[in-house]
């Protein structure tokens, strides 16, 4: 761990450099100062409260000492026969429980007393009624032995006392029904007054108010659970260091919940105890096994059992002892030329977060990949390798967390727990299984062609903050799934058009309304061909017919609907049916029936007002017939002056009135 | 007209009066402009203090999260001591320090318009304006603005051209001009001139002296000789005369209706009706040259016959004449009608039609008024209609063109329920007035002699005063006989067997296609096509909108697929063309529920786009982004936006290169796509040369659109690109950024 240390130190010690160049210097020492202050920092927090672990890394596979080889084997038909199986189990095979006590330590006892008298006690503990408040719970005595205090390692007592519980007594048949067993273990050890006088006089207090008749013993108690209340059994085969505590406060500490969060007081409160450990409190060492038969009441002294290797728990073990040794050497490169070596290490830690690898590759992968605000360009040279470490210039630190939480939503806080927010669908990959190439050093050599590197993206979906379209303001996730701004008619384009219509001066204002309402409606709907007009002529009855009957509009669309008839796109047929509709509506209404009605009589006046002008152009008109209405229609329809004119309209400024081409 | 002198006086005249009314006119714009910018201003304002009030009425305030992080232990602080002046002296305020991230600015965006269907617009001859791009640019290139103002022959809007004159202006002018008349009266040999002197002040209407009209041809010679402006004048004063007819044929729904011919009725429905689009005064087909009116010669069937029944009391069919002629024709349906009972299979039904129509003859006037057929329709009939996918209950559905038999008439209702016969006084509906008379005229020829539906229509005339009317009209009616040959033949097998030669030729067709693409523009000509027909020499087919027959040669036939025409199976894609609702029918193109389609080829038409999402791009400015996943060619969205001219994109894409962004989109030989002002969504595609969607021009119904297709399958959130087949310069010109995209 500390060669970046060591590297600083020599730093100020060993060079002598020029002055000029150490204005340069500092800002080197600057640059790598703050990422390696970052690494620190969070090489902290790892260790207390890692992210995940390194185990599972694929490069890291050796720290994994478990193997899914039976997974090899597995079979999801097999998967009954195991529960099965584990039920069998949980109603207790016939055999026994073999304790084989091996020694008492307790650093303070100082060797005063040679022997400890071991109690061996089962508790049973049965259902808690309902209005109990407590469980009623029964004590069977399995029997004392005597074993040794403070053993020592050079005079290990040839045998161990043992006590064989049988699994009978596990058995729910005798006795009441019982829910869990605990052991508990009594050590009482006789102690002269006069050192228990001077060394524990707090100890003394206390039992001098309580319990009068254990004067000058001292009394440890501990205790094991066989069985949980759900009939987990928590002992199997092994050597069990128990601590032991004041048997007055045995029933403080009563055993943890499996599965539950810890907080931090029940970590200080672990580690305390591994302090008590580690320390020399009291404690009891025994190994139990379980054998079909019980054993004699005094054995050999049995050989510990193998330490399984759990790396992880001890991650500093270093094992690779039998290796040849590696050398390796850090260079610090900065403007491109180096400026620091640092001695040749032996070690494969890494130097920013002290993770032991076993293997240069790993090494390498790991400072690749965890300490990305560097670059690492491995150099093999003849006693090991070299390691060049360059600040990453193209390190993006940016956010990573989702853009909408830069943002600040209204009344629902992206961070709030008010309620249910919708968030913006993102697939954030966790698991991937690229194909890996072999691992081999060469992929640290050069620094610009890791072409490996370009996987798929880790996040797919919509990590991203949208913006409206028109308006560029966000799209928070709960407004996602409107296709706003994707509509066929937006309201400009159908203001646009009842504009252009209205510009027209040559078409009167029923028209104009009609051709409105209608524009309105394919735009809105759509129709694309000739098949879909009566269609459309049938939708427009049904959603605007009232409208257009009490906008007064009735012979305009009868001959809006005889214009779509001249083009070919309705029938006769749908003609009379679609009027036909309308009129039902008509009928329906009084106010519309009132509308038509005005309008009529409206005209009807206006006709015999006119009488006597009507007398004579009716006559002009009907004895002239269509053909001169005709060229008197182009004369007024046609456009008079742009055509032939070289002025032209079009070219006037702020000319607001349209003339149909 | 000998070339009269002009004296120097008129000249200057001309000037001087011509300056003045400019001049006046310029001020009475201002103050329109003015008056205009005010009035917008007052409505900001109103809107603002709206919303002031708003806020101000309503409780809303800031609250502060009161809600203290778990972390706060480990938050910075903030310290401060209080002064000994306050009140709070020597006391330590603690704070924990919260950090508002930096929000990244987005980038810049130009306001444009959305649209889901392109917008055609006419060239811009003037240079509306002179486009800001940063100072320093101008200083660095000053010969830029030259340029494009040379590209607009030198006219920038609002520019004081010298020779200036529109209508307005030139009968002011002669009006003006009119007053310096006097002095030279014994130049002139005006016979107006002593009437002019009289009643100079009343009215102005006088006619000018013709030295004005030289005057003004001598000092604007381009607009023209003095006897072109003269019947200019002519023509431009009788239109103002406020005697003249006013402008528009009046509402026919108005108190003012008028007696006008069926044309005057509806020529503004005629001629604003976008036959392609089915609006009125459409906003891409208004500008184009070719308006394809109404094909009045054609007519759509089915017809409606007349009916078998007296429709009321007042029935034409009960007068004496009519009875008579119609006993003769009945004895010839009986005859044609049993045949075609025979042939159907004859049913009770048509029976009892038949007997309804004799005692209709005989006694009509106990008959019931209404009689409403719709329910006695013949199931048996009606399933052997092919009518099999019922889609809409409509029985105008095309095919129907070719079955038109007695049936027909009887599924529709032959009454209505409403009148206004009865809320009129008794003789009031005898009067015809000019409204009647016009709306008569309007649907007559689409009735025929089929007085009662008319009349049903009409609302306020009986049956027989319509016939009586009609009678009087005397108007060159089509006869039934006529009508009878719009009965199209049945040439249902001829047709099938003409489209598998057609889809032969589209291949050939295909095949020696050239890259230019031209617009269609529906023919109009007098006979069949040939060589002559500019579709054919444009290499389109001709469309539904040409007025060519529909068995044309060189239309195109339409698919007859029953799967989704997304494969070069279908002569429809194969053609690039989207299938027609109107020609390809196996395909559920012609369906309007969309979710009844199962043609793959209708997207563009159909706007079934994506659902795309903007942001900020990962390569350039903005970027669009797929909001679900999209297969391997299917579709995205249309590049909508407006249709230019190819000389109008020539001088936008002036602008657009120095702005280094360019929306604009080549759809076919005469026009552009330019997305800058309207567009959709797509717009905001990015260009890349790998890209992950794709471009195809397509004919959809007789329009070139442009559709937006997936490359590959695309997934969630993914960024669009497609290649704009810059060339190799014009790349770098306008992505100068395009990072290394992340491969699958």
């Amino acid at each position: 761990m500390p060669p970046k240390k060591r590297e600083k130190d020599l730093d100020s010690s060993k060079n002598p450099r020029i002055d000029h160049i150490q204005a340069d210097h500092e800002l080197f020492l600057q640059a790598f100062e703050k990422p390696t202050q970052i690494y620190r920092y969070l090489r902290t927090r790892n260790m207390c409260s890692p992210i995940f672990l390194n185990r599972t890394l694929t490069y890291m596979r050796y720290r994994m000492s478990r193997s899914h080889k039976s997974r090899i084997n597995f079979k999801v038909d097999s998967i009954l026969d195991k529960v099965t199986s584990r039920q069998d189990h949980s109603t207790i095979q016939p055999g026994f429980i073999n304790i084989t006590f091996l020694g008492f330590s307790d650093k303070s006892l100082d060797h005063s007393a040679q022997t400890a008298q071991v109690e061996t006690v089962l508790l049973k503990i049965s259902h808690k009624k309902r209005k109990d408040s407590s469980a009623p719970s029964m004590q069977i005595s399995l029997g004392t032995a005597e074993i040794p205090v403070n053993p020592d390692d050079q005079q290990i007592p040839m045998t161990a006392p043992t006590i064989s519980v049988s699994t009978d007594s596990f058995n729910p048949s005798n006795g009441p029904l019982a829910k869990s067993y605990i052991f508990l273990f009594r050590v009482k050890i006789h102690i002269e007054r006069a050192n228990s006088d001077e060394e524990e006089p707090a100890l003394k207090k206390r039992k001098s108010n309580g319990t009068t008749d254990m004067m000058n013993e001292k009394i440890y108690g501990a205790e094991l659970t066989v069985y949980d209340k759900y009939n987990r059994c928590y002992l199997a085969d092994g050597d069990y260091d128990v601590i032991l505590q004041d048997f007055t406060s045995l029933t403080k500490s009563s055993p943890k919940k499996p599965s539950s969060w810890e907080n931090g007081k029940d970590i200080i409160e672990t580690c305390g105890n591994i302090n008590l450990m580690m320390k020399g409190g009291a404690m009891l060492k025994f190994k139990l096994n379980w054998s079909p038969e019980a054993c004699a009441k005094y054995v050999d002294r049995p050989k510990l059992y193998p330490l399984s290797e759990n790396k992880e728990n001890i991650p500093l073990a270093n094992n690779n002892d039998n290796k040849e040794k590696l050398q390796i050497v850090y260079q610090f490169v900065y403007n491109n030329n180096s400026r620091q070596q640092t001695e040749a290490c032996e070690d494969l830690h890494c130097p920013w977060c002290s993770i032991n690898s076993d293997q240069l590759y790993t090494l390498l992968k790991h400072l690749k990949l965890c300490h990305s605000r560097f670059t690492f360009t491995y150099v093999p040279i003849s006693v090991g390798a070299r390691i060049d470490v360059a600040i990453n210039e193209l390190y993006d630190g940016s956010y990573t967390g989702s853009p909408h939480d830069l943002i600040s939503q209204p009344t629902v806080c992206a961070f709030s727990r008010n309620g249910p927010v919708r968030r913006a669908s993102v697939t954030h990959i966790l698991v991937c299984h690229p194909k890996r190439a072999k691992p081999s050093l060469s992929e640290f050599l050069e620094l610009d062609d890791c072409e490996y590197d370009g996987q798929r993206p880790f996040i797919t979906g919509h990590n991203r903050l949208y913006h409206h379209t028109t308006t560029c303001l966000p799209i928070y996730p709960k407004e996602m799934d409107v296709d706003s701004e994707g509509e066929n008619d937006p309201e400009w384009l159908r203001n646009k058009t009842m504009m252009m219509i209205d510009e027209f001066t040559d078409v009167n204002e029923g028209e104009k309304e009609l051709m409105k309402m209608w524009n309105l409606h394919v735009m809105k709907y759509g129709f694309v061909g000739d098949c879909q007009i009566p269609l459309a002529c049938q939708m427009f009855v049904q959603h605007k017919g009232k409208e257009l009957l009490l906008k007064n509009l009735y012979k305009n669309f009868v001959l809006h609907m005889g214009s779509l008839f001249d083009f070919g796109l309705v029938s006769a047929v749908c003609l009379y049916t679609t009027i036909q509709k309308l009129q039902e509506m008509a009928g329906e209404t009084g106010a519309i029936r009132n509308v038509l009605k005005e309008s009529r009589e409206a005209q009807i006046d206006n006709w015999s007002k006119n009488g006597i002008q009507s007398s004579d152009k009716p006559s002009t008109s009907k004895s002239t017939g269509r053909k001169t209405g005709n060229v008197g229609m182009q004369r007024r329809k046609g456009t008079p002056t742009p055509s032939e004119t070289p002025i032209r309209r079009k070219s006037v400024g702020g000319e607001t009135s349209r003339k149909r081409p | 007209m000998s070339k009269v002198k002009v004296s120097n006086e008129w000249k200057r005249h001309v000037k001087q009066e011509y300056i003045r009314l400019r001049q006046q006119k310029r001020y009475k714009r201002a103050d329109e402009v003015k008056l205009a910018w005010n009035q917008n201003r007052m409505k900001m304002t109103e809107s603002l203090i709206a919303e002031q009030k708003r806020w101000t009425d309503s409780k809303a305030c800031w609250v502060p999260l009161p809600d203290i992080p778990s972390h706060v232990t480990c938050m910075k602080k903030a310290e401060v001591i209080g002064n000994e002046d306050d009140i709070g002296a020597g006391d330590i305020q603690v704070t924990p320090i919260r950090i508002i991230n930096a929000v990244t600015p987005i980038p810049t965006m130009y306001t444009w318009a959305p649209i889901q269907q392109n917008f055609m617009v006419e060239d811009e001859t003037v240079l509306h304006n002179i486009p800001y791009m940063g100072d320093d640019l101008l200083d660095q290139d000053g010969t830029f603005i030259e340029e494009l103002i040379k590209n607009y022959d030198g006219k920038v809007h609002g520019d004081r051209e010298s020779g200036f004159i529109d209508d307005e202006l030139f009968v002011e002018l002669v009006h003006a001009l009119m007053q310096y008349q006097e002095p030279d009266k014994p130049e002139k040999k005006d016979k107006d001139k002593d009437k002019n002197k009289e009643d100079e002040k009343k009215k102005v209407p006088d006619f000018p002296a013709y030295i004005i009209f030289q005057a003004i041809s001598s000092q604007f010679p381009d607009k023209g000789d003095p006897e072109e402006l003269r019947e200019k004048y002519i023509e431009l004063t009788e239109r103002t005369d406020p005697n003249a007819p006013p402008e528009c044929t009046p509402n026919i729904d108005g108190p003012n209706a008028a007696s006008v011919p069926r044309e005057q009725t509806m020529h503004s429905f005629h001629t604003l009706f976008c036959r392609r689009c089915f609006k009125y005064d459409c906003f891409l087909h208004r500008l184009q040259a070719c308006h394809p009116g109404p094909n009045l010669q054609k007519r759509r069937g089915p017809d409606l016959k007349p009916f078998t029944e007296p429709c009321s009391p007042d029935c034409y069919m009960l007068l004496d004449s009519v009875k008579e002629k119609m006993a003769a024709k009945a004895k010839q349906e009986e005859e044609a009608k049993g045949k075609s009972n025979a042939e159907a299979g004859p049913s009770s039904e048509a029976k009892s039609n038949g007997s309804g129509n004799g005692n209709g003859n005989g006694n009509g006037n106990s008959n019931p008024r209404k009689v409403c057929k719709q329910q006695s329709v013949d199931s048996g009939n009606e399933a052997s209609s092919e009518d099999s996918n019922d889609s809409n209950k409509y029985k105008e559905k095309p095919k129907k063109i070719f079955s038109i038999d007695a049936n027909d008439q009887d599924q529709v209702s032959t009454t209505t329920n409403f009148s206004l016969l009865g809320l009129m006084g008794a003789n009031d509906h005898k009067e015809w007035t000019g409204s009647d008379e016009s709306l008569f005229r309007g649907i007559h020829k689409i009735f025929l002699n089929n007085y009662c539906a008319i009349a049903q229509i009409m609302l306020t005339k009986t049956c027989q005063q319509v016939y009586e009317f009609a009678q009087k009209e005397d108007a060159g009616v089509l006869d039934e006989e006529t009508m009878r040959d719009y009965t199209p033949p049945r040439k249902k097998k001829k047709k099938h067997r003409l489209w598998s030669v057609h889809c032969r030729k589209i291949q050939l067709k295909k095949e020696s296609n050239s890259n230019h693409v031209y617009n269609f523009t529906p023919c109009d000509h007098q006979g069949s096509c040939d060589v002559q027909c500019p579709c054919i020499g444009a290499q389109n087919f001709c469309e539904k909108f040409c007025q060519c027959s529909s068995d044309c040669q060189n239309r195109f036939p339409g698919c007859r697929c029953k799967a989704q025409c997304n494969t070069k199976q279908c002569p429809c894609y194969l053609a690039v063309r989207e299938c027609d609702p109107d020609l390809c029918q196996t395909c559920g193109a012609d369906q309007f529920d969309i979710s009844k389609i199962t043609c793959k080829n209708v997207s563009v038409q159909r706007g079934l786009h994506k659902h795309l999402l903007m942001a900020p791009s990962d390569v350039a400015g903005w970027g669009i982004f797929l909001k679900d996943s999209a297969q391997k060619n299917e579709f995205i969205s249309e590049y909508c936006g407006e249709i230019i001219s190819q000389d109008e994109a020539d001088r936008r894409g002036k602008v657009y290169d120095k702005y280094m962004c360019s929306f604009l989109f080549n759809l076919n030989n005469d026009f552009v796509v330019d997305a800058t002002r309207k567009g959709n969504k797509i717009r905001f595609a990015n260009h890349s040369i790998n890209p992950n969607c794709y471009a195809k021009v397509m004919m959809v119904n007789g329009d070139h659109r442009i559709g937006i297709f997936a490359k590959r399958a695309i997934q969630p959130g993914e960024e669009l690109f497609f290649d704009y087949r810059y060339g190799p310069t014009e790349q770098l010109k306008f992505v100068g950024i395009e990072r290394e995209m992340e491969f699958l």
